[in-house]
């Protein structure tokens, strides 16, 4: 038809903005936007195109960063413990490489005020973003330093307001074996679950992570929010998180189902328990040629022995 | 026009070669791509590798020669001796770069932890196997030699216990291994049956 009859909703072509003039609105509102809302880290369009290499802004210090170096951007990023994209170290870096986390949507239900399920941005917004760097201690017997940027996992807590049934704070991971190639085997029963005490929930070390490096958490270290518990082995810091749910019972955590005589619910680092199969009194620490002796609470005992006094640690491993 | 391989002259040296070809692959990526963040860890897990594929390697001529009438049996030596070659490596990488000569750890590792256990036992089984694949030593031992190189038997089996033992979770490639092993191991099994039915029904006829 060479005559168009338009619909009176529909956009004439004199209205449609010149492409180069919308993108240099684009890049104003990005810098202006995002100088206005520093206080959240994240700009108005850096929310919705974060990916790995965005940068985090209005990161602050803490007191509670170890001063030992950590390791390369490279090592953190290519040697990965995360069956959900493949169970070797390499896999997730490759695997992972075109996983979507925006939108993304976090469940919070149970035992608290009011159950909802927030965006993203939403459930992080409020808080200030903090550096943090900490050891990690992978149950297999090799550590890194990672300089993590997050939020106290106390703050987000206190914020969802948890009733006194509230004991345990369990976390889920997203089970979609589309997006997440390595759940398509049964190598471990999905989706990945974790679980904290409420008292070890509160501590002011645990945090929830969403960068690295300063930069927006990549997609191989559980992006886009993880757990970071550092005086507990690796396992228990749960990646690309989907859900918490507050309850009374201590909740199943996946390693502890998958081999409960060698994973336990606690799993605090402890050189004087061995793993049954395997010595937990030395580690590799990435980077190092000789082995280092393995610290209790992977030497986080000043802050957190108080949590275990009393406590048989060789029957609660 | 096929050119035609003289094996009798040029199947060693090629052997030998493709038997190196692991080690040269390791070094090449060693110090040109690089061995990751964890190195050592990279290197134990490809020697042990190659130990647990040339063991079964070797282990196959006989049932090859059993199902195809293919006898590589003149390779067989050749093949041990490089199992016995990536498991020293293998070996060398744990004491000296992985433990640094910490023998007492090492000693209290091999006690305690089954999986070590298991791979040092292989490895203590194999020096003997070495050590007497000479022909020289084969005159000297004579009826003794084939049942001392029976052991390696054993030493597949706590090859594959080693690798099993030690997997986290993701045991595919351990029982893999096992399944190769127990057909290699079920075939001898059935060739020493059928063998016997022959040899008593031969003499059955012959009286």
């Amino acid at each position: 038809m060479l005559i168009q009859v338009r619909k009176a909703s529909e956009v004439q072509p004199s209205e449609i903005t010149d492409r180069r003039v919308y993108e240099a609105r684009r890049d104003f509102l990005k810098t202006a936007a995002g100088a206005a809302l520093g206080a959240a880290g994240f700009s108005l369009f850096g929310m919705s195109e974060a990916h790995a290499g965005t940068k985090l802004n209005n990161v602050g210090k803490s007191r509670y960063s170890t001063t030992e170096p950590p390791n390369t951007f490279q090592d953190i990023t290519s040697y990965n413990n995360f069956y959900e994209f493949g169970v070797e170290k390499e896999e997730p870096a490759q695997q992972a490489k075109n996983f979507v986390t925006t939108p993304w949507s976090i469940a919070v239900e149970g035992e608290v005020a009011k159950p909802a399920v927030y965006q993203l941005e939403d459930f992080i917004k409020p808080h200030a973003l903090e550096e943090r760097i900490y050891r990690l201690r992978c149950v297999e017997a090799w550590s890194m330093v990672v300089p993590w940027v997050g939020i106290p996992l106390a703050d987000i807590i206190k914020r969802l307001q948890p009733t006194s049934k509230a004991k345990y704070v369990e976390f889920v991971t997203l089970h979609d074996p589309a997006r997440m190639p390595g759940q398509k085997r049964s190598v471990l029963p999905w989706p990945y679950r974790e679980g904290l005490r409420m008292d070890e929930a509160m501590h002011p070390l645990a945090i929830l992570a969403v960068g690295l490096y300063g930069e927006v958490l990549p997609n191989q270290n559980g992006a886009p929010i993880r757990l970071v518990v550092p005086w507990k082995y690796g396992f228990k810091n749960i990646k690309s998180i989907v859900k918490l749910r507050f309850v009374e019972q201590q909740p199943a955590t996946t390693w502890a189902v998958q081999g409960p005589r060698e994973y336990g619910f606690y799993a605090n680092v402890n050189p004087d328990v061995d793993h049954p199969r395997w010595t937990q009194s030395k580690e590799r620490r990435i980077g190092e040629f000789l082995k280092r002796k393995t610290l209790k609470f992977n030497g986080y005992a000043e802050e957190v022995a108080s949590l275990y006094a009393g406590m048989d640690l060789a029957k609660f491993y | 026009m096929a050119i035609k391989f003289d094996a009798a002259r040029y199947g060693k040296p090629v052997l030998f070669i493709v038997c190196l070809l692991p080690l040269v692959w390791l070094t090449y990526k060693a110090l040109f791509l690089g061995l990751g963040a964890n190195p050592i860890e990279k290197i134990s897990r490809f020697t042990g590798d190659w130990t647990l594929r040339l063991l079964l390697i070797t282990l196959a001529v006989t049932p090859l020669r059993i199902l195809a009438g293919v006898s590589l049996v003149k390779y067989r030596r050749m093949l041990g001796l490089f199992t016995f070659f990536y498991v020293c490596l293998h070996f060398c990488n744990w004491l000296v770069i992985d433990q640094f000569f910490d023998v007492d750890s090492m000693i209290k590792d091999v006690i305690k932890h089954p999986y070590v256990t298991v791979g040092f036992a292989a490895f203590v089984l194999l020096i003997p196997l070495a050590v007497t694949s000479t022909n020289a030593m084969i005159k000297r031992l004579g009826k003794n030699w084939k049942r001392l190189h029976q052991s390696v038997y054993a030493v597949a089996v706590l090859g594959v216990l080693h690798y099993l033992w030690l997997v986290k979770a993701d045991n595919r490639e351990p029982l893999i291994y096992i399944v190769i092993l127990v057909a290699l191991l079920a075939v001898r099994v059935w060739d020493q049956a059928r063998r016997k039915v022959a040899l008593r029904s031969a003499r059955a006829v012959a009286t």
